[in-house]
């Protein structure tokens, strides 16, 4: 039988931490206006419950990581944070001005939606940049990989 | 290994170097450090950890400055970090890549 991780100990430690890092790492996003954390930080966690996952696999795994994709998703995250920006705009406010954001409730709770989309846009960048980062690093020239840039 | 670097890196590194000093040029005119009357002690401050519940509805005031407060700071902050994934990627995994198409050359150098 082919052998599907490292170690069983990694394994079993991995299983045990991934799920609690991503519960934890969504809760640090939208939980950040009110405590530390925030969506660099959030960005930090759920990267490392990737991580974690591609550390589990064995060596010789082929399975193809998506690295271009990967890369344009971190470019999604400034692109989130843009459009917050550029959305009141059109409502009468500057750019980054989230009390004129054309949500139903008022003006101080605007501020927290803007700050909140604000930071998915952050944690988004942070995450996918992180495992870009890790992909990039670990990866072997991969014979069957064509499908990116090159 | 004829060359080393093309005459296109020779005009990237100029023109790298020309922004670094004109960025460099404008540090000149900010407030120097250690004084205690610069605008940013004197108004801003105390208008933040007054105003920021108020303001912005948020009770941490970290992230009121960073996300409301300091926006346009933080997104190209943001796009900083997207531009530090790409270049590792331009650096390591492209390199690689051709390298393996190539041969496994390791002398091989990448022109512009």
């Amino acid at each position: 039988m082919k052998s599907t991780t490292n170690s069983i100990i990694l394994e079993v430690a991995c299983r045990l931490l991934i799920p609690v890092l991503i519960v934890f790492g969504v809760y640090v996003l939208v939980h950040g206006e009110y405590s530390p954390g925030g969506g660099f930080q959030a960005g930090v966690v759920l990267a490392l419950a990737v991580v974690l996952n591609r550390v589990m696999e064995p060596a010789d795994t082929k399975k193809g990581y998506w690295t271009f994709k990967i890369i344009a998703l971190a470019g999604m995250g400034p692109i989130i944070y843009l459009l917050t920006g550029l959305w009141s705009i059109p409502f009468g406010g500057n750019f980054l001005e989230y009390g004129h954001l054309p949500l139903a409730v008022h003006e101080a709770e605007r501020h927290l939606y803007g700050i909140l989309f604000v930071e998915i846009g952050v944690t988004v960048g942070v995450m996918a940049t992180i495992i870009s980062i890790f992909d990039s690093l670990g990866k072997v020239g991969d014979p069957d990989d064509h499908g990116s840039l090159l | 290994m004829k060359h080393r670097f093309s005459r296109l890196s020779f005009a990237y590194g100029l023109i790298c170097l020309a922004v670094l000093g004109i960025m460099v040029y404008c540090t000149t005119f900010l407030p120097s450090y250690t004084q205690l009357d610069n605008p940013a002690h004197r108004n801003v401050a105390e208008h933040y950890i007054t105003q920021a519940k108020a303001e912005t509805g948020s009770p941490n005031m970290v992230t009121a400055v960073l996300a409301d407060y300091r926006g346009l700071d933080t997104l190209i902050e943001t796009s900083v970090i997207f531009t530090a994934g790409v270049v590792t990627y331009a650096l390591i995994a492209i390199r690689r890549r051709k390298n393996y198409i190539w041969g496994g050359d390791e002398d091989h150098e990448i022109d512009d």
